[in-house]
């Protein structure tokens, strides 16, 4: 008993502790994941910024060159000296519509830069003729590409084609507002063509920005080194500060984030931020540039112990050990309010037995001694009987009266204490039986005989019908204490019915007994409730009559613990309780 | 037949030799376990009724010493515990029977008859005394403590069978009432003419068709009483 209650209580915090940390685990992996998602958001939208801002400083050269191209496009003359000019821009090429050179003119002695320089831009030549009527296509559907966007997904396709050698993929797969915006401010004038070449000599990468105009396609290649320097200017320092100069807001890098701009041969080009990532640590995020940069990237590394999960682990431990703390505490409370209930309660029913006994023995010396003086008293009368015939005193004497009246009190009250300890035991340990052999007929009539004189000075009527003499093994005690309990309420509530009828069988193993009396009977409503403990009937069958309200119950048990039952038998008037008790022959 | 009976109450112990005495026992009586013990071992009973809880030795260690000696004598138990458990200790201690307090003397003596039934049909292998006698239309079985007419079965304690036994082997004879105190009273007792009078009557209320008109136990006035045949 005191193990289940303590695995009850183990598992009352166990369960409740061990789920609340199963779900704290979930929600933590949940947040955990969400903020790694979200982090990792956040870097992409940090590189994004900076791409961004990349971007931008193309889109602005894009323009700034169109714009040039309306006034030297012309003229050869112009587009030389507008090369010449510009600090940005190295050198220039043209071709005319076959796609032969007319700038630097054929056969017109080169300088040794502008050799190089055509040279470099052989491939440039030959791809740009070889596609013409593709980048055309480009251009015009670039125009297009503000409009529909299904439409970009199949302009794509077709620079899959044309990429490698136009970096007009830049304008026309990324239908970004930017690019729209180019393709439209230029639209009002004139269909323009334009976009960027990108190449490799050696290890040196190389920019071409060409346009189509009236046939004609011009190219002017820009200084690597003056792009990655304007580039570099735009981007936070390495510190991450401010540049006033420049004016750009460049809000500092979270102190434990670096982010690196990689080129296309994986060659650090710039880094800013605080953050000194291991050498071999992983990028937290990486992101490819916008064309014409579109083979660099930039990676971004940030510091993993500011986002470390430990943290929440030791949060979700403390609140468990609080939680376990308060149920455990709230489960030792009730254990020991429950031991304290379990000791009372023992208490009590020791008190109840120790009071029970002790009473048992000046019980014993009244009833024996009642039976005693009762027996003498009427052996007495024996002697008297002829001097009282002789005299015509009919009247039985008054001591005999009064003897009995001790007699019967003295039993009814060795009833009460038989209830009471049974039903204290039955409430500590359980009842039993203890079943040995003998015939039920016997008891019955024991039981009978005791309160013989009783019901017949209530001017009772007794039909007895007994047929259960074969010897069986049954508990003697508890039968006859079940019937002390049925006779017992006969003379209680059915005395005005002056009539008892008891009946014994006997069939396989089972005995069967009916007592049944002609009283005022139990109301329908009532019958289930009277084998209830304590409860008693609240009516004018109970008025003036004591009780405990145990006896039916003890009853019942008794004869259900020895493998039977007590039923309220429907009859047409009074009461017939049928008792059944498992009565083997042999055990 | 003589009865042990060891109970540390003096009423108890007075009630049930009272009780037993009526019924025609020879009673010796202990207040305590060990007293029980020495009576045993010097006045050998044919059986003992055992209280419990006594002073000294209880009597479940009265029982386990008798036991150790006697594995035969008849012992009942006499106590207020009631607990099942104490009943299985007494019985696995070889107790033959458990009266429980408070005991009406009708259960007592009901146990103790059965008790003696046992007694002297064990008795009965062993010699030849008559298993049956009769008196006119009257079967006695002495050591079934029962007599029988017709269908109706009559319980009678060891006294009345004395009684009858003796009227039987005198019949014809008259018997006198000091000859009745001795053999069924014994010779310790004190005569008293009313006791044996009211015994008579309380016999002759079982046995006569007719208590006022007897005709097994007859009174011879002045001498003592007589069966004929």
């Amino acid at each position: 008993m005191q193990r289940k209650i303590i695995a009850i209580l183990l598992i009352i915090v166990v369960i409740p502790v061990l789920l609340l940390g199963w779900m704290g685990m979930r929600m933590s992996k949940n947040e955990h994941n969400a903020i790694k998602h979200q982090i990792s958001s956040l870097n992409i939208s940090q590189l994004e910024k900076v791409d961004s801002k990349i971007a931008g400083y193309f889109s602005d050269l894009e323009k700034k060159i169109l714009s040039d191209s309306l006034h030297i496009s012309n003229d050869t003359q112009k587009f030389a000296t507008y090369l010449k000019s510009e600090p940005l821009v190295k050198n220039g090429i043209i071709f005319d519509e076959d796609g032969k050179r007319i700038f630097p003119a054929n056969g017109k002695s080169l300088s040794e830069k502008e050799r190089i320089f055509i040279e470099k831009a052989k491939m440039f030549r030959e791809e740009n003729i070889v596609s013409n009527t593709t980048a055309n296509q480009i251009g015009q559907q670039s125009l297009q590409a503000d409009q529909q966007v299904q439409q970009a997904e199949q302009q794509q396709s077709v620079q899959s084609f044309s990429k490698s050698f136009f970096d007009s993929s830049s304008i026309s797969s990324r239908t970004n507002s930017r690019t729209s915006y180019q393709a439209a401010a230029y639209k009002k004038n004139k269909p323009i063509k334009y976009g960027w070449y990108t190449w490799f000599s050696g290890v040196e990468q190389n920019h071409i920005f060409w346009w189509k105009n009236n046939g004609k396609i011009f190219g002017v290649e820009l200084f690597h080194a003056r792009l990655i320097s304007d580039i570099i200017i735009m981007l936070p320092t390495a510190s991450g500060s401010i540049d006033s100069q420049i004016g750009m807001k460049r809000k500092p890098l979270h102190q434990n984030a670096l982010i690196k701009l990689i080129d296309s041969n994986d060659a650090l080009i710039y880094q800013w931020g605080a953050y000194i990532p291991a050498e071999q640590e992983k990028h937290a995020a990486v992101l490819s540039l916008s064309k014409p940069l579109g083979s660099w990237k930039l990676k971004y590394y940030s510091d993993k112990k500011s986002f470390n999960p430990v943290f929440n682990m030791f949060n979700i431990l403390s609140t468990l050990i609080a939680i376990a703390s308060i149920f455990s505490g709230l489960a030792y409370y009730l254990y020991r309010e429950h031991q304290r209930e379990i000791t009372l309660g023992k208490q009590r029913v020791n008190f109840v037995s120790q009071v029970s006994h002790e009473l048992k023995t000046p019980l014993t010396n009244i009833r024996m001694y009642a039976e005693l003086l009762e027996n003498q008293l009427l052996e007495e009368q024996l002697l008297q009987e002829e001097y009282q015939e002789e005299n015509q005193l009919d009247e039985e004497p008054k001591y005999i009266k009064h003897i009995n009246i001790i007699s019967s009190e003295s039993q009814r009250l060795s009833r009460l204490i038989a209830n009471i300890l049974n039903f204290s035991k039955s409430t500590k340990s359980g009842l039993n039986v203890h079943k040995t052999q003998g015939e039920v007929d016997r008891v019955i009539s024991s039981v009978i005989s005791k309160f013989e004189p009783l019901l017949a000075e209530k001017d009772f009527e007794f039909e007895i019908q007994l047929n259960a003499r074969e010897p069986v093994l049954f508990d003697q005690d508890a039968l006859e204490q079940i019937l002390n309990n049925l006779l017992s309420n006969v003379e209680k509530y059915g005395a005005s019915g002056k009539f008892l009828h008891v009946t014994s069988s006997q069939h396989d193993d089972l005995t069967t007994i009916t007592v049944q009396d002609k009283g005022p009977g139990i109301p329908v409503r009532e019958q289930v409730k009277v084998f209830e403990p304590f409860y008693r009937i609240s009516s004018k069958l109970t008025d003036g009559v004591s009780g405990t309200g145990i006896g039916l119950s003890i009853a019942k048990d008794l004869a259900i613990i020895h493998g039977g039952s007590l039923e309220l038998v429907p009859f047409e008037s009074g009461t017939c309780f049928k008792l059944k008790i498992h009565t083997p022959t042999k055990a | 037949m003589k009865i042990l009976i060891a109970e540390d109450d003096k009423f108890i112990r007075e009630g049930i030799e009272e009780i037993l005495k009526s019924e025609g026992y020879q009673t010796i009586v202990a207040c305590d376990g060990q007293e029980a013990i020495n009576l045993f071992e010097t006045q050998c009973p044919d059986f003992v009724l055992l209280d419990i809880m006594m002073p000294n030795i209880d009597g479940y260690e009265v029982c386990r010493r008798i036991r150790k000696t006697d594995e035969q004598i008849p012992v009942i138990f006499i106590s207020a515990k009631s607990e099942e458990i104490d009943k299985v200790i007494g019985l696995e201690l070889g107790a033959d029977d458990f009266i429980v307090k408070p005991f009406g003397t009708r259960e007592v003596i009901a146990r103790i008859r059965a008790i003696t039934r046992r007694c002297l049909a064990r008795a009965q292998n062993g010699n030849e005394a008559p298993k049956q006698i009769t008196l006119k239309d009257l079967s006695v079985f002495p050591a079934e403590l029962r007599a029988q007419r017709g269908d109706a079965i009559i319980e009678l304690s060891l006294r009345d069978i004395n009684i009858l036994t003796l009227l039987h082997k005198m019949k014809g004879n008259v018997v006198n009432r000091d000859t009745i105190f001795n053999e069924c009273w014994g010779r310790d007792y004190l005569p008293n003419s009313r006791t044996l009078d009211q015994h008579i009557s309380k016999l002759r209320k079982q046995i006569e068709i007719d208590p006022k008109a007897p005709q097994i136990v007859k009174t011879v006035h002045g001498v003592g009483y007589r069966f004929d045949e």
